[in-house]
């Protein structure tokens, strides 16, 4: 779509995931020392303070934690988007997780339905955006 | 009973309007000025000033000084604080703070916020930039859209209707409308969400499953909340409403990281618990509150947040109409920021105002009967800042 999306400000921390979703891999982190897995990602652990961490794959697979349909009052960069749906997903790892979610209008999302992830990529930006849909 | 240390001894606010045509500076002093009136002093009596805003609104830089000029409340030392919206509840708590350290004796808070001051569509990408910008923003998030998370997770969890946030919507019509301060002073009605009412389109929707109706009304504006010591405020004035507890709680701002949806914002239960142990009281024993409704649903979660309802039924309070001017906890009874207006810099002194009125026993027609402690939860960006303050006379 021919949208000037808002793009994350990638940093050093946060690079790797950017990068892997173009491979089409949802990486969370895990803390080598106490085995943590957490999201979003950072380059020291929150609960140990190890800096011994590897990048682990997500299996993409998660339920709705909770989603919102947005219609009317979108950011300028969202706004030809609209309607579109932005959900909070828990991941079967644990982890709870920000992203869009695809649903034709036949199918409404509900808390606790089951999702896959996907990627799609913004032509304009080149950045691949994880999409989750109803499976 | 707890010490009486520190009280208010003056208040003020502009009128909360769209569009507001003057500077920030002009704005600011519309309150200023009433509150300096209402606590009879002049500027040699102030020892401080803090002035309290969200910066992305304003096109000044560094405010503080540029406005303490304006007051006339220069030489005196003058600070800057910012907590998005709940900015100047902030500045109270620092305000108190100064004085019972007894740094300064007489300290003015000043909120202000001129949301008409850059265009739409830039600030709703600054305020974009208050979420996570590295982990949110780019999934398109904005502000109705996170209470409409919480919205979702509560309501299927909890048997909360729509029917219910709209009767919040009512009741805060119901106090807009006699409130000449504020910015909505229309009352509203079912009729006006039915999706066949073309004219106040109150059900059109925003974010599922908020409607326009359950968002509260953007307005530039200004509120002041003049503080002083014990000896002083006696001496200054015959009606000083006493500062009895404080409370305040920080919260992830990423919504990845906040516990259970369905139990509402954890911010507010820590800040109240920590308000209501220094007043040395109980959520019984309040008799008229002021909380932050920047969406219906945020009133609902504040109910239970605040220790008013159990966790989970909120709503029997707005079903019983128990937060009504004649109910058994009055809640939001001069329009709350539903249709008072949400001048996000102004809104926790704005809140702070209509509690030290009704504690005085000069709120006119939103007046409640003989209530003798006050409550104000004031609440910044998306529970990322919680502040309560309890008041009494």
């Amino acid at each position: 779509m021919d949208v000037n999306r808002t793009v994350p400000f990638v940093d050093w921390d946060s690079a790797p995931f950017w990068e892997k979703l173009k491979e089409g891999k949802f990486m969370l982190m895990e803390c080598s020392e106490c085995h943590h897995v957490f999201f979003p990602a950072r380059i020291i652990c929150p609960e140990c303070w190890s800096s011994a961490l590897v990048w682990r794959e997500a299996s993409g697979n998660g339920v709705i934690y909770s989603f919102t349909t947005v219609e009317a009052g979108a950011t300028a960069a969202f706004e030809l988007l609209t309607p579109y749906t932005i959900a909070l997903i828990t991941l079967e790892e644990g982890c709870r997780v920000f992203g869009m979610l695809r649903h034709g209008a036949e199918r409404t999302p509900a808390i606790g339905a089951q999702v896959r992830c996907d990627f799609e990529i913004d032509s304009n930006s080149g950045f691949v955006f994880p999409v989750f849909g109803l499976v | 009973m707890p010490s009486k240390d520190v009280a208010i001894i003056g208040v003020g606010q502009s009128n909360f309007v769209r569009g507001y045509e003057g500077s920030i500076k002009e704005l600011a002093f519309e309150a200023f000025r009433e509150a300096m009136q209402n606590a009879k002093i002049t500027q040699k009596d102030v020892d401080a000033s803090i002035f309290c805003s969200a910066p992305e609104y304003d096109k000044q830089r560094s405010p503080a000084g540029v406005m303490a000029e304006y007051m006339g409340l220069i030489p005196q030392p003058t600070f800057y604080l910012e907590s998005v919206c709940s900015s100047s509840s902030m500045g109270v708590k620092v305000a108190y703070s100064m004085i019972k350290a007894g740094l300064h004796d007489l300290v003015v808070v000043l909120g202000f916020q001129k949301m008409s001051e850059i265009t739409s569509a830039e600030s709703q990408e600054r305020m974009g930039r208050g979420a996570d910008i590295q982990w949110e923003s780019p999934f398109g998030t904005m502000m109705p859209g996170y209470y409409a998370l919480y919205a979702q997770a509560y309501m299927a969890a909890n048997g909360l209707t729509l029917d219910d946030l709209m009767n919040v919507r009512i009741k805060s019509g119901t106090y807009g409308q006699i409130n000449e301060r504020a910015v909505y002073q229309r009352g509203v009605t079912e009729a006006d969400f039915d999706p066949a009412n073309e004219k106040a389109r109150m059900w059109g929707p925003v974010a599922s499953p908020l409607r326009v109706g359950d968002c509260c009304a953007n307005a530039d504006g200004s509120s002041c909340i003049i503080l002083a010591g014990a000896d002083r405020a006696k001496a200054l004035c015959d009606k000083p409403v006493w500062v009895m507890g404080i409370g305040a709680a920080s919260a992830s701002v990423n919504m990845v990281g906040r516990p259970d949806f369905a139990k509402g914002m954890q911010g507010p239960h820590i800040a109240s618990a920590e308000a209501y142990k220094m007043a040395g009281i109980t959520a019984a024993d309040i008799d008229v509150a002021e909380v932050h409704d920047c969406f219906t649903i945020a009133e609902i979660m504040a109910y239970e947040g605040l220790g008013f309802a159990p966790i989970g039924d909120g709503k029997q309070l707005i079903r019983e109409k128990a937060t009504y001017k004649e109910g058994r906890i009055p809640v939001n009874v001069d329009g709350g920021l539903l249709s008072k207006g949400h001048p996000v810099g102004a809104t926790g002194g704005s809140q702070i105002r209509t509690i030290v009125l009704q504690l005085r026993g000069e709120a006119g027609p939103m007046q409640v009967k003989d209530p003798e402690i006050g409550l104000v939860h004031n609440v910044g960006g998306v529970g990322l800042y919680s502040n309560v303050t309890i008041l009494g006379r």
